[in-house]
């Protein structure tokens, strides 16, 4: 017990006695004195504090003569007859009975050919590991590559290797190594590779990645060479930032428009019925938007909620919300990493005028198996994963599953309690590593299903798979393949009225392969070329009736299918020091095929079935048309300083699917249709410029960037037109062109107790769809804002560390009105009044206003536990302010009311909890 | 519509928390007024009607009207009928039968005072079908005044064939029976009188008056011309119609397809509703140009239409109604608590043989005080 306290104190004590001097020389004269005093007499010289129990050194005197000896010296030569060993800690030194205080690993040598031994191992050793874990200070290791023999001054040899998770053995993407002395740095790959152009020389060479303790090593180069490095968790970096910079440590290096989240900084933030949503962490960055709570729409610089694609593992997702947008369709519990491209897109993306959100997911523990999971008022979730040949193959499973039924059974009232609602998503992974190659399958489903009593009856399903090989040719050189399929569809019943109850059923899938090569060509250059080749198949399905007594017609909605090719190159090439650019290429081409029957329409005549005047055959396979779409992407980054950087870049996009939504917000029944023999694709350009600054004291990062964007092709559904019937969708929609503009500022604070981020876009987005044609025009050809067109965004979150084990977050977010189309007179027509509206858009509901707050509790920090567990305690709109969702009106005998309708309206407060086997920083 | 009523019941069953609050906006009320045009033309023999006027900014009280136009009403084959205006804004013509044909295009032309001349869109006369087998049955509804609210839900089923016309709409009158409280027995106007036997003039009335709602529908995607149980308005038990017999007269009317568009997106952009898939209201482009002044929106759409009516009677329902009728209790100052201007004052009846100290305002003994007749329709069954 003794010994425990001595150890306890050890871990406190050095926190105040830090002014200790042992490296200077002292005289000790003693003859024949007990061990204490000659404690006391080293301790008086030096200012040292000794630690060490009584009863080991009882009965020990000393007898030392010397003038000029080390205090360690002294004392190990005091105690040279006993088995006490003497050990430094903080400057002071710890006297132990046959055992070494371990306060540092020691410094190793590590051969160019095999990998440096692991952390784990070491961290295994019962003795130093002892009862509570705390974050490890950077232990400086001396890593040498290659023999002095071959070193040359003159030519670039190649520093490898690969960054592991301590712990779950998972590679790390985007952590950085920032050599020292060069001031070189390179970001590793999506595989936790990386590869750095150096000369032969020593160096201090630094490994980061939010949320692990920072690596430092010396490096004695002589010739090429690869090496492992292992990084443990910042275990009580609860504070962790959610925003980082991705190739390097600076925000100065990122690519313009790139975000990431972090996805254990998600759990952390408040959010409705405690289900971690990393979508709704993305519209807390600049420039992304929610469409509106309980929406599944995102608008990104001013584009459409269709403009973004969304990929976890490769596998495209046409519906990202569970519940009709209330939930996320993605368990946060086994993202690795999200990036949003929204500024600059590489060329190797395609499809998407506005962003792109890729997600990769978590690719099993190679070490050992473990388990997590929570359980939130409305589901529970579980992972399950492990190793199946240890370190090289493993899996990873996933389920979630709402059992929110109960909720409305609750309910009085016998519509709601007849009435269901529940969603459930699965992955499965299987990866395995060799030293050259990786393979990864992953597997996708989730599914929706909501009846409302016996009125309709929702259901809608995502189901992907990919097989994803990465094999490295050479240091320099990898290829990267992928298989990906993915499916979508959506079955609705009206049963609201018999006479016209119907059934439809909705598919739309695709398949893709690509191929794409990494090459780093020098230190400074790299380039990244492929192919992609998409097969779409789409399957609007058809409006059937339901029921004996339904007179609905069958309609056949129609099939459509599509291929989709790019070719495309990206050059990296770092000009100087200072001067970095990313220049893309991508040409792509679209063709929609038949087998299609294709209606003419009368010229100058508005497209309905009255002014059909032909129609064209399009036989199984045959091309109706070739659109191409050469588009280049460009990037510019010039570090100013150490400390600021400047950048532009460039984007042409193009887009052939989009959706067919005639509501503000995305429906449930919202269709993807392709570009077809009159709905053209989109195209898109941008140009965005930004300024980003650290300011190292107080570990601030700033940034503003502006954008301009302009597209062409946009889709508007005709006023009062609606999809749901109509199989020739060219009746029902127009394309115009949509302007978007506005500048983003970012200000953030990271690695401290109190950090945050502040962020506020400004941004405008305006349509036109203008024609000779009086038919073909919307609010007569005049511009009007976007349905989604808010001038003012501001978020913030803020968290703070109490304690150790204690944190709380707060979030708060405002936005500009959303636009609306008021009324501004009302007219008589036979005895009754009607309501005439202003142009569309032309006023502003009121502004939105919500801040949230959580507290995290962590179990305990016990490093040998069987679970750890951690609850999530949020308030979502703690001020129960009743935000306007929407606004209407209605008329009664003449007077119109106005109403405002708010989807929260009150605080809401959700207890989530948190497992996991193994202790908090088990993953 | 689908996805509201979802969504209107999503919410609340998953959040209980969302609400629907009175809210007043921000509105420019600076806006330019518009010309409506009001009517029909329909293919029963009698005066055809049109009514034109100014549409009101929200922040105006008085309703303008359009006088001295010259209004006319043309078809297909050239033949003009002129209208006169037989009160403010109010016009009228007389057609025959054989003025009214189906299948025969009509059009409306107008010269306002200050020199425009609205000219509408040709508009084809369809045939309709038959109004028949209207019916109700007791429902209960989500209303103002309980969380849920019994009445009567009153619908027709369509039985058209493929001559007639596929899109409809629907016009309905209600009439309905209503009664005073009392007789008029004794009265007081200075001096306390007696009728006898007591006076029941104004005891039984009648009130006919258009529902205030359109209803439209279309069977275009359906595989008949038929549709069962459209519902159309929802009397509640809370309303006083029902409680003494109630009948309603069902209009209805075959559209062109172009005028069903246009009254499908009137009616919708006037029955919003809280949802969170909620749409644009519709840009309403009527059928009327102003062709001196194009730039000058013309609201309405003249159509012609074929009708067809039917009536359905419902006796009297088990009503839940509040009294029009407070009689208020006479306190010690006796009858200098009623003025002049309210005498005659009716007095509660004793039946002992005198009367109580209680007045009994005049909707007590008068029942078409505030609304209806004492004449029976003639369609009343009883």
């Amino acid at each position: 017990m003794k010994t425990l306290l001595l150890y306890f104190q050890l871990l406190w004590l050095p926190l105040f006695l830090t002014n200790t001097d042992s490296n200077e020389y002292i005289s000790i004269q003693v003859d024949k004195i007990p061990f204490s005093d000659f404690v006391k007499i080293v301790e008086n010289k030096t200012n040292l504090k000794i630690y060490y129990q009584e009863t080991w050194i009882k009965g020990l005197e000393v007898t030392i003569h010397d003038d000029h000896i080390l205090p360690i010296a002294a004392l190990k030569k005091a105690l040279k007859q006993t088995k006490i060993t003497v050990s430094e800690w903080n400057g002071n030194f710890v006297l132990l009975p046959s055992a070494k205080l371990i306060s540092s690993l020691p410094p190793y040598k590590i051969k160019n050919t095999e990998p440096i031994p692991k952390i784990s191992d070491i961290k295994n050793n019962k003795k130093e590991s002892r009862v509570y874990l705390k974050g490890r200070k950077a232990d400086l290791q001396v890593i040498t590559l290659g023999k002095r023999e071959q070193a040359s001054n003159t030519r670039f040899v190649t520093l490898s290797g690969t960054v592991n998770d301590a712990i779950s053995g998972e590679n790390i993407p985007g952590a950085t190594i920032y050599i020292e002395e060069t001031k070189k740095g390179a970001a590793a790959d999506s595989e936790g590779r990386f590869s750095l152009q150096i000369k032969p020389g020593k160096y201090t060479a630094r490994f980061n990645f939010l949320g692990m303790e920072e690596k430092k090593f010396h490096l004695n180069i002589y010739s090429s060479g690869s090496f492992n490095v292992e990084m443990d968790q910042a275990n009580f970096e609860m504070d962790e930032v959610i925003v980082y910079g991705d190739k390097q440590m600076s925000i100065r290096a990122k690519d313009p428009g790139l975000e990431k989240i972090a996805v254990k900084s998600i759990r952390e933030i408040p959010m409705m019925m405690g289900e971690p949503d990393i979508l709704k962490v993305s519209e807390m960055l600049p420039g992304i938007v929610s469409v509106g709570e309980g929406s599944t729409g995102l608008n990104v610089r001013g584009g459409n909620a269709d403009q973004n694609a969304f990929y976890i593992n490769n596998i495209p997702i046409y519906n990202t919300s569970h519940l009709f947008g209330f939930f996320p369709a993605f368990n946060s519990e086994i993202i690795k990493d999200f990036s949003i491209y929204k500024g600059y897109i590489p060329a190797s993306y395609g499809g998407r005028l506005s962003s792109v959100f890729d997600i990769t997911t978590k690719t099993g523990n190679k070490e050992h198996f473990t388990a997590r999971g929570g359980i939130s008022p409305v589901s529970a979730n579980l992972v399950f994963e492990g190793p199946i040949k240890k370190d090289k193959a493993s899996f990873l499973i996933s389920g979630r599953k709402s059992y929110s039924d109960w909720l409305l059974a609750k309910i009085n009232d016998p519509t709601i309690s007849a009435s269901s609602a529940k969603f459930s998503d699965f992955s499965a992974s299987l990866n395995y590593d060799t030293k050259s190659s990786q393979l990864n399958l992953f597997t996708y489903y989730s599914s929706d299903y909501f009846r409302l009593a016996d009125l309709n009856t929702y259901s809608y399903f995502n189901i992907g798979g990919a097989l994803n090989y990465g094999h490295n040719f050479s240091e320099k050189k990898r290829l990267n393949i992928s298989a990906v399929g993915s499916i979508y569809g959506f079955n609705t019943i009206d049963t609201q009225f018999e006479s016209t109850a119907y059934e439809h059923n909705y598919q739309i899938s695709d398949y893709e392969v690509r191929a794409e090569m990494e090459q780093d060509l020098t230190d400074k250059h790299n380039i990244v070329y492929g192919a992609t080749l998409i097969y779409y198949n789409l399957d609007r399905g058809s409006v059937n009736p339901y029921g004996s007594y339904s007179l609905k017609i069958q309609t056949d909605l129609g099939k459509e299918q599509a291929v989709e090719g790019a070719l495309y190159f990206t050059d990296n090439y770092k000009i100087n020091q200072r001067l970095s650019t990313n220049i893309g290429l991508r040409f792509g081409a679209f063709a929609p095929m038949g087998e299609k029957t294709i209606y003419t329409y009368f010229d100058n005549l508005p497209k309905e079935d009255k002014y059909i005047n032909d129609s064209i055959q399009y036989a199984a396979g045959e091309i109706i048309k070739w659109y191409f779409a050469p588009d280049i992407r460009a990037a510019i980054n010039y570090e100013t300083d150490l400390n600021g950087s400047l950048k532009i870049s460039y984007n042409r996009t193009h887009q052939n699917i989009f959706m067919l939504n005639n509501t503000i917000a995305i429906a449930p029944n919202t269709q993807w249709k392709l570009a077809d023999y009159y709905l053209k694709p989109a195209q898109s350009q941008q140009i965005s410029a930004g300024i980003f600054r650290t300011i190292p004291k107080g570990d601030w990062e700033t940034s503003l960037e502006i954008f301009l964007k302009t597209t062409k092709y946009t889709t508007e559904f005709r006023d009062g037109a609606d999809f749901i019937d109509n199989p020739n969708v060219e009746q029902s929609v127009l394309q115009g062109d949509q302007d978007a503009y506005g500048f983003e500022f970012l200000i953030k604070r990271s690695g401290h107790r109190l950090n945050g981020w502040l962020a506020y876009t400004f941004s405008r987005a305006m349509v036109r769809v203008a024609s000779e044609n009086s038919w073909e025009q919307i609010n007569q050809g005049e511009l009007f804002p976007a349905n989604f067109d808010i001038p003012h965004v501001v978020n913030a979150m803020i968290n703070y560390k109490i304690r150790k084990r204690i944190s709380i977050s707060s979030t708060l977010t405002y936005q500009s009105g959303k636009p609306v189309t008021y009324p501004i007179a009302t007219y008589t027509l036979e005895e009754l009044n009607y309501i005439d509206y202003s142009s569309r858009n032309e006023y502003r509901i009121p502004h939105y206003f919500r801040t949230d707050i959580s507290l995290k509790i962590e179990g305990n920090l016990r490093k040998d536990k069987l679970i750890h567990s951690s609850l999530l305690l949020s308030i979502y709109n703690l001020t129960g302010r009743d935000n306007p969702y929407s606004v209407y009106f209605d008329q009664v005998n003449g007077k119109l009311w106005s109403y405002q309708y708010s989807i929260i309206g009150v605080p809401l407060f959700t207890a989530t909890w948190l497992f996991k086997l193994g202790n908090y920083a088990a993953e | 519509m689908l996805q509201n009523k979802i969504i209107l019941y999503l919410i609340p069953l998953v959040f209980l928390s969302a609400c629907i609050k009175p809210f007043t906006p921000d509105i420019d009320g600076n806006a330019a007024t518009k010309i409506v045009v009001s009517g029909k033309l329909t293919d029963k023999e009698g005066y055809q009607y049109v009514t034109l006027s100014k549409s009101m900014l929200l922040n105006e009280t008085e309703y303008e009207s359009l006088r001295n136009c010259s209004v006319y009403i043309w078809d297909e084959d050239g033949n003009r009928f002129s209208m006169t205006e037989y009160s403010s804004g109010s016009y009228r013509v007389w057609m025959d039968k054989a003025d009214l044909k189906v299948g025969t295009a009509y059009h409306i032309q107008i010269f306002t005072p200050e020199g425009d001349e609205l000219i509408s869109e040709p508009d084809i006369m369809p045939q309709v079908a038959k109004a028949n087998y209207p019916s109700f049955q007791l429902d209960s509804i989500y209303g103002v005044y309980d969380k849920y609210t019994k009445g009567l839900q009153f619908s027709i089923d369509i039985e058209g064939n493929e001559l007639d016309s596929k899109y409809y709409l629907f016009e309905l009158e209600a009439t309905y029976e209503h009664h005073a409280l009392y007789d008029r027995e004794w009265y007081y106007d200075y001096g306390v009188h007696h009728i006898f036997p007591p006076d029941s003039s104004l005891f039984f009335c009648w009130t006919t008056e258009k529902v205030p709602e359109i209803f439209t529908l279309s069977t275009e995607n359906l595989a008949e011309n038929k549709f069962k149980h459209f519902n159309l308005h929802f009397v509640t038990y809370h309303q006083e119609h029902l409680k003494f017999g109630y009948s309603l007269l069902f209009r209805q009317l075959g559209l062109s397809r172009e005028a069903y568009l246009y009254w499908e997106s009137v009616r919708l952009n006037n029955n919003q509703n809280a949802s969170l898939y909620s749409k644009q209201p519709v840009d309403t482009q009527g059928n009327i140009k102003n062709i001196t002044n194009p730039n000058k929106e013309v609201l309405g759409f003249f159509s012609a239409s074929a009708i067809s009516e039917t009536r359905i009677f419902v006796e009297a329902q088990p009503t839940e109604t509040y009294p029009l009728c407070i009689p208020i209790a006479l306190d010690r100052i006796g009858f200098r608590n009623i003025g002049p201007s309210d005498y005659p004052a009716f007095l509660m009846n004793d039946p002992q043989g005198s009367y109580f100290m209680i007045w009994l305002p005049d909707p007590c003994v008068n029942c078409a005080s505030t609304h209806g007749t004492t004449t029976k329709p003639n369609f009343w069954p009883y």
